[in-house]
């Protein structure tokens, strides 16, 4: 967990002077910006792993907000979004709330507003961003585990004993106590309790 | 013995007489010398060396009853035998009993003759004879061979001198040839000096050229007449290349093959100079060149002739000759031109035909007399004779006849002139039968005044009450009756001709009944009386009805009617045309008296004039009213206004258009001037100064104030009269009143300005949400800023520099908004469309600013090529900018609809043509359908769903109304361009 990272909040408008006005105001509050012109220059210029959101125009030549959301989804870039648009309707919002948006501001709006939707972003990213570097550990412990390791972690997570295990998997209780040992150790679990939560997140 | 011997010695003296004889003359005096000698009874000797000849001598007793031929019959068996016979007893040919014939040949095998000798004796032939016989036969034979071959040698050497006389012909002849050749070789170089100087010399054109058109050789008048110089310029040129342009085709398609086909070629060609480019008519000969001998053509030649000065001259002649002949034709007395001194008629003239009634074709070639003008020879001799001698004729006065018969009395002058060797008579002639027919009427009358005062008088009086009266049917009336009182008549009527029914019909009668009226209702056939005049165009006098044959249908009802006799005098027009007819009717058989009749005539000539005047003014009221009725329906007033007097003339339309009166009106150029408007009175003055000054047509539009108040536009046209001087004397002219065109263009014009409003209203209404994009866009940036600048300034050191930015941005963005929002006010204002010069790229950009954002929705990237020194427009700014808008509004519509990737749309201005400006708005949409590109412009056409389908239509409207025009074309690839062209302003 590298909470020490900055967050950054990166503006996407093909607006020049929105883009400049809402640099302005973040740089006011302390956050960092970075400004696109476009969905194409973002998406080709962004940093993959930072944490941070995106302030994103509605309706951008080329790629539109709504698209470059669905191509971030299909890409696994998972900056939350905050859209903000000069003419929004319900149906634009809804959507964009279906897939997954923290916030949908219509211009013009009050510098609270996207400062909270900010926080709020990021609140949830720096938590996405957890989660995800929790799981990326627990993966690679899990990957070093042998497949009979992992046949023998999953029945044990599952509540067996050692001796039902040993027993569908055809082996003496001794071995899958040496096995179960290895699976501990490798997991880096400290308790049964604590193997079961790993294989849940898994 | 001694005889013997005697004999022996004749025999052998025979061949020396001989010597240079015939053989036929041998054998004769053998055989005489054989019968004297030997005593035969006969001796006949047979040559068949060539013709046969035969020789027959008898003894001095015989009688020569026979022919040597016939001994040569009977002995013929024995002297053809091939057994040698030399001596048999045949029958005596010449007498009774036998003769012993004794035989020998003439030479060994008989082929020079035989002889045979024939003697009744018994003993005949001794021994001796024998001898001797043999003896004269063998000389004999030496004889004639002899003789045969001095013959054949004389026969050779004649045949040797004739071929040397031959021959010496054969070489004299040779030499002559020889002779002549030479002589003829002599004079061909001689001719062909000649020739090639007269070629050289010629002033004709004459050029020879290969058979592929090369030319080879153009003499020095050909080469000045087209411009060349040496025979180096004219073999570097082909036949061609003289040819005048406009000539080449006729030349190459038809001269060519026609020199080709018929092996020459004759007529005008125009050929060109090669240095001025001159046309030069020409007169032409091709033809071809042949080698001696085969016939095979080796060259094409021309011989031309210039045509130039022949040209000019004959159209000068044929300038005279058509002057000349409109002279002739046209002049206003007869002429006629006849041969002398056959009087055969050569020409004759217009005037002369209808003098005469005939026509060209029948006259010329005929003489006076067969043609029945002149009816008097012996007056047509003394007239010539008088010629002849004085050589003209000064108004003479003769009579002569029309082809209709009718006796004209003719003045004439006439002279002989000489034409070409021909002696010809000039004849020019008027007609003096009026003048004279009204003289002695003149005369007649003064006579019958003394005798018949109160006639006179009526008449008079009746002429005076005529010139008064304008109706006609009582004045017809007065007519008839006063001929029936003239002519003592009991009944009477008039008839009035009916050019469509080709008819009479009765108008005005006096004394019958219905039946009698009824029954003559209507004439159109010739029998009776009336009908014949009008046939012949003359008076009929019927004496007694029941003895005239042609009237026999008529009786019946002339019984019933009760008259018997009639006369009906045929009204003629001036032209001759037929008008009427005037008939009185008799209770007795009746013929009026020659005075009644002359009296008649000069009432039917006031019958005349009465029907003809009446006609006439009939004809001008009727047109009068036509064009007073075509002027009303047409808004038309028509003017006229005498330069030099300064009066003024008005049609009742043209009064109506100012809204006076023309009984009270008083209309002078002052008054006139009153009507015009005063805002219009300088121009109007000015155009009308103008065409007056410059003598032209006089064009200008105009308002005319009613004395109502009330306002009329016209059009005024006006067109300058000139007098035979060539002086401006009159103009004469229209006013149209446009009011009715002007107020419908006005709300036309209104109409489609509000329409236009309507269809700008709309399309904001559709841009709604676009723009409330483009204006909350500046907004948010100023709100953003504002809210930066509160934080800046907030700060514990606060941030000035960064605020100063903000709110300079702030300031910039509100401008932004602020031009958005008077865009939009500008578009849905309404305003009546005022034209001014404007930049065409301000436009498009103004409507950039508007759409941008629509176009970004729709993610269409949009590209703009302007041009930079685009000239101004002179136009609306709001409805062009409508037009603008609509084409790029339609290109985004077309580019959402389709699937096509890249999504652009391109705008272009540029200058085009002399002084146009022309924009283009390019998508990549979905293009035209082909089968709506015909319909995209009309009003109601859309392919949008809840269109309404008028951007289209109002935006060509608007163009047009601009001078300019709108068009759509297909992309190649795909959607499609929308262009249209404005004319830039003057100056501008």
């Amino acid at each position: 967990m590298n909470t020490e990272l900055t967050p950054v909040v990166f503006v996407i408008d093909d607006d020049a002077s929105m883009r400049q006005a809402i640099g302005r105001l973040l740089g006011a509050v302390g956050i960092d910006v970075q400004s696109f012109s476009s969905a194409q220059e973002f998406l080709s210029g962004a940093l993959a792993d930072a944490l941070g959101c995106v302030v994103l125009d509605v309706r951008l030549p080329g790629l539109s907000g709504l698209d470059l959301q669905k191509e971030m989804i299909a890409r696994g870039i998972h900056y939350p979004i905050i859209f903000v648009t000069g003419h929004g309707d319900i149906p634009m919002s809804v959507q964009a709330m279906k897939a997954g948006a923290v916030e949908f501001l219509t211009k013009p709006f009050r510098d609270q507003e996207l400062l909270d939707a900010i926080v709020q972003a990021i609140a949830r990213a720096a938590a996405t961003r957890n989660q995800r570097m929790e799981l990326d550990e627990l993966s690679k412990h899990f990957d070093l585990l042998t497949p009979r390791e992992k046949e023998v972690m999953s029945l044990v997570v599952a509540g067996m004993l050692n001796k039902q295990v040993a027993l569908s998997l055809g082996t003496s209780e001794k071995t899958i106590k040496v096995h179960r040992g290895h699976v501990m150790h490798k997991m880096q679990a400290d308790s049964l309790a604590d193997l079961v939560r790993m294989a849940e997140k898994l | 013995m001694q005889s013997c011997i005697g004999d022996l010695t004749s025999v052998l003296a025979l061949p020396a007489l001989w010597v240079g004889n015939e053989p036929h003359r041998i054998l004769s005096t053998l055989l005489n010398g054989l019968v004297g000698t030997l005593r035969l009874d006969f001796a006949y000797g047979r040559l068949s060396n060539g013709s046969s000849v035969e020789v027959l001598h008898l003894a001095q007793h015989q009688i020569a009853l026979t022919t040597p031929e016939e001994i040569g019959r009977v002995l013929n068996p024995w002297l053809i035998s091939q057994v040698p016979v030399s001596s048999f007893v045949i029958q005596n040919p010449l007498g009774a009993g036998d003769v012993t014939v004794a035989t020998f040949r003439l030479g060994i095998q008989n082929e020079i003759g035989i002889l045979a000798v024939a003697s009744t004796r018994k003993d005949f032939p001794t021994m001796i004879e024998s001898l001797l016989l043999h003896v004269a036969a063998n000389q004999a034979a030496v004889g004639l061979q002899e003789a045969r071959l001095m013959r054949e040698q004389k026969g050779t050497s004649e045949q040797l001198e004739q071929k040397v006389a031959e021959r010496t012909r054969q070489v004299t002849a040779l030499n002559l040839e020889l002779l002549g050749e030479i002589t003829e070789r002599d004079r061909a170089e001689d001719e062909q000096r000649k020739l090639a100087a007269l070629v050289e010399n010629s002033t004709d054109f004459i050029g020879v050229s290969s058979l592929d058109g090369q030319a080879l050789f153009l003499n020095a008048a050909g080469q000045r007449m087209i411009g060349l110089e040496g025979a180096g310029q004219v073999r570097a040129t082909t036949i061609v290349d003289y040819v005048v342009q406009h000539e080449r085709h006729r030349f190459e398609e038809e001269i060519m093959p026609a020199v080709f086909r018929d092996g020459r070629w004759e007529g005008e060609l125009q050929l060109s100079h090669f240095q001025t480019g001159a046309a030069i008519p020409m007169l032409h000969h091709l033809f071809f060149i042949k080698e001696q001998g085969t016939d095979r053509r080796i060259a094409l030649a021309t011989i031309g002739r210039d045509m130039t000065a022949r040209k000019q001259a004959e159209r000068i002649l044929l300038e005279s000759e058509r002057k000349f002949s409109i002279m002739f034709d046209k002049a206003a007395f007869a002429i006629a031109l006849a041969k002398q001194p056959d009087g055969w008629i050569v020409d004759v003239n217009e005037a002369w035909l209808k003098m005469y009634g005939f026509s060209r074709e029948e006259v010329v070639g005929r003489t006076s007399l067969e043609l029945g003008i002149s009816r008097d020879p012996s007056q047509r001799e003394h007239l010539f004779a008088e010629l002849r001698q004085q050589g003209s004729v000064r108004n003479r006065e003769m009579t002569f006849f029309t082809k209709a018969g009718a006796t004209r009395l003719i003045s004439c002058n006439m002279d002989v002139v000489v034409f070409g060797g021909d002696r010809y008579l000039l004849s020019t002639m008027h007609d003096v039968t009026e003048s004279k027919l009204s003289e002695e009427e003149l005369i007649a009358l003064r006579d019958e005044l003394a005798n018949d005062l109160s006639t006179m008088t009526s008449l008079h009086e009746f002429s005076t009450r005529f010139l008064e009266r304008v109706e006609l049917q009582p004045l017809l009336e007065e007519v008839l009756d006063a001929t029936i009182n003239l002519q003592d008549a009991d009944f009477g009527n008039v008839q009035l001709y009916d050019p469509e029914s080709k008819g009479l019909r009765i108008v005005a009668q006096r004394g019958f009944q219905q039946d009698f009226l009824d029954y003559f209702n209507h004439v159109s056939e010739d029998s009776a009386s009336c009908g014949r005049a009008l046939q012949n165009q003359q008076r009929v006098i019927i004496e007694d009805v029941e003895t005239d044959p042609g009237f026999e249908p008529h009786r019946r009802v002339a019984a019933s009617a009760g008259f018997r006799a009639v006369q009906s005098t045929p009204l003629l027009s001036r032209a001759g045309e037929p008008l009427g007819m005037l008939s009185t009717h008799f209770r007795e058989p009746h013929r009026p008296s020659q005075r009644q009749l002359r009296l008649t005539d000069l009432y039917v000539r006031q019958a005349v004039g009465m029907i003809e005047r009446n006609r006439a003014e009939e004809k001008l009221r009727r047109s009068e009213s036509y064009l007073a009725e075509g002027q009303r329906l047409s808004h038309t007033g028509s003017w006229a206004w005498n330069v030099v007097t300064g009066d003024l003339f008005w049609s009742a339309e043209h009064y109506e258009i100012c809204g006076v009166d023309p009984e009270e009106f008083t209309l002078t150029t002052e008054t006139a001037r009153q009507f015009i408007h005063p805002d219009d009175e300088s121009h109007a003055s000015h155009a009308f100064d103008t065409a007056i000054s410059e003598r032209t047509d006089f064009e200008c539009d105009l308002r005319m104030l009613r004395p109502d108040g009330t306002i009329r536009y016209v059009h005024s046209l006006a067109h300058p009269v000139f007098d035979d001087c060539g002086e401006l004397s009159e103009y004469v002219g229209t006013i149209i009143d446009m009011t009715e065109r002007k107020v419908a263009e006005q709300a036309l014009r209104q109409a489609h300005a509000q329409l236009a409003h309507i269809s700008r209203v709309l399309t904001v209404g559709e841009l709604a949400s676009s723009i409330a994009h483009e204006v909350n866009q500046p907004l948010g940036a100023i709100v953003t800023n504002g809210n930066a600048s509160l934080r800046l300034l907030s700060r514990e050191k606060p941030d000035l520099e960064g605020t100063q930015e903000a709110i300079d941005c702030m300031i910039s963005d509100a401008m932004r908004a602020s031009q958005v929002i008077k865009g939009i006010r500008t578009l849905v204002k309404k305003t009546s469309p005022q034209k001014a010069p404007l930049d065409v790229n301000e436009i498009i950009r103004e409507v950039i600013v508007l759409s941008a954002s629509e176009l970004a929705r729709n993610q269409v990237s949009l590209r703009t090529e302007l041009a930079g020194d685009l000239q101004h427009v002179l136009g609306d700014r709001v409805q062009l900018q409508q037009v603008v808008l609509n084409l790029i509004l339609n290109g985004n519509e077309a580019i959402s609809k389709s699937t096509w990737l890249p999504r652009e749309m391109l705008i272009i201005s540029q200058a085009t043509g002399l002084a146009d400006v022309t924009v283009t708005v390019k998508d990549s949409g979905t293009g035209l359908d082909p089968k709506d590109h015909d319909k995209v412009f009309d009003s109601f056409f859309t392919s949008k769903e809840g269109g309404l389908g008028l951007g289209l239509s109002i935006s060509r409207t608007i163009v047009e109304a601009h001078d300019g025009r709108l068009w759509c074309t297909p992309n190649e690839g795909k959607g499609a361009t929308f262009q249209f062209t404005l004319p830039s302003a003057p100056g501008g």
